[in-house]
């Protein structure tokens, strides 16, 4: 065999074999992947950092004129609350935060294993009477609905796992 | 830019507009191809524009799809006969170089696989690309189909030029392997 014969036949291969190499698209190497998850971890570290200190600003100087002079998380402005905190079997755990939505409903997510009650209190009311109680399963999520803007409202979590309450609530 | 379906059908239509947008489309690619067989501009024009004439000839009744390795397939052939025709002329092209790499591993004509066909050989190079990866495939056929540089593999498979010629060459000691092993020489 000599090298022209060799090129005839590389010109009879197949379409198929021509076609992947039309359309083989590099995957980027470790190396840049690597640098590339890097950046991104900075970035987001970096926006988590000024997200929490503008978070923090919020919260301390700026209460909506209808709540004024009552501490309280705007879930609007703040978009979620991250809670995780070790609890008392079947204990209530109150979320520190009294919340304020413009949405007509507030989403739990339930990152923990153990299924959760939450209750949903009104501000006005004590924490005996829960406008609206709901069980989540562990790792899934509901929603309290039909909420108005006017109220603040306050959460309250119960486990009966000695597992850790691990909550997203957001808008 | 405008769809391969498209220029097929104004092929179909015996529309010229059809070789423009082929051009338009492909030409680069295909000049490329061409220019690293033939090392020549002048020839590699050529090589192409009658490309675009077997191509014009050939469809209809043909219906390529892909059009891109259709072309390139006939760019490919034409420039090697260009080449052949023109061989002791020139020894500096990618082609020269890459049929000197492979000459080390197959035999002089002399023996038992002389007598195989070009399309028997082709099948058997076909179960040695299916016994590589993806990767290595690419980069054998970017080489040997479509005459690429060393550079050129490495910009479109991500890794160095060297690590180009290094895969190369245990691609082509797999290959001699893999022929002895089906006796396509000895």
């Amino acid at each position: 065999m000599n090298s022209k014969k060799f090129s005839e036949a590389i010109s009879e291969v197949d379409d198929k074999y021509y076609e992947e190499v039309i359309n083989y698209q590099a995957t980027k190497s470790f190396k840049r992947r690597w640098l590339v998850a890097l950046a991104a971890a900075i970035m987001t570290f970096s926006l988590i950092g000024a997200g929490a200190a503008i978070s923090q600003y919020v919260d301390r100087v700026e209460m909506s004129e209808r709540f004024e002079g009552i501490e309280h998380y705007d879930l609007s402005e703040n978009k979620k609350i991250e809670i995780s905190e070790v609890a008392e079997i079947g204990e209530i755990f109150i979320v520190p935060d009294a919340i304020t939505t413009n949405r007509e409903k507030i989403t739990i997510k339930n990152n923990s294993s153990a299924e959760i009650t939450v209750y949903l209190y009104s501000s006005d009311n004590d924490f005996n009477d829960a406008i609206q109680e709901m069980k989540i399963e562990g790792n899934s999520e509901k929603a309290f609905a039909g909420l108005s803007s006017r109220f603040l409202y306050h959460i309250g979590i119960v486990t009966n796992d000695t597992e850790q309450i691990s909550v997203t609530i957001t808008d | 830019m405008i769809e391969d379906e498209k220029i097929i059908a104004m092929f179909f239509d015996r529309s010229e507009q059809g070789i423009r947008e082929l051009d338009i489309k492909y030409g680069k690619v295909c000049r490329k191809l061409s220019y690293n067989i033939v090392h020549n501009r002048q020839d590699a024009e050529e090589c192409v524009n009658d490309a675009y004439l077997g191509a014009w000839n050939a469809i209809p009744p043909a219906k390529p799809d892909p059009l891109l390795t259709y072309i390139c397939k006939i760019v490919r052939n034409i420039s090697l006969k260009i080449y052949y025709r023109k061989e002791a002329a020139k020894r500096n092209s990618t082609y020269t170089i890459a049929m000197e790499e492979i000459e080390a591993c197959i035999a002089d004509p002399n023996t038992v696989e002389a007598e195989i066909e070009v399309k028997e050989l082709a099948r058997i190079i076909e179960n040695f690309l299916d016994t590589l990866t993806v990767k290595e495939r690419v980069i054998f056929m970017r080489r040997y189909a479509y005459m690429d540089t060393y550079a050129d593999i490495a910009k479109c498979v991500g890794i160095s030029e060297k690590n180009v010629s290094v895969r190369l060459t245990l691609i082509r000691q797999k290959m001699k392997d893999y022929l002895i092993g089906k006796e396509v020489f000895l």
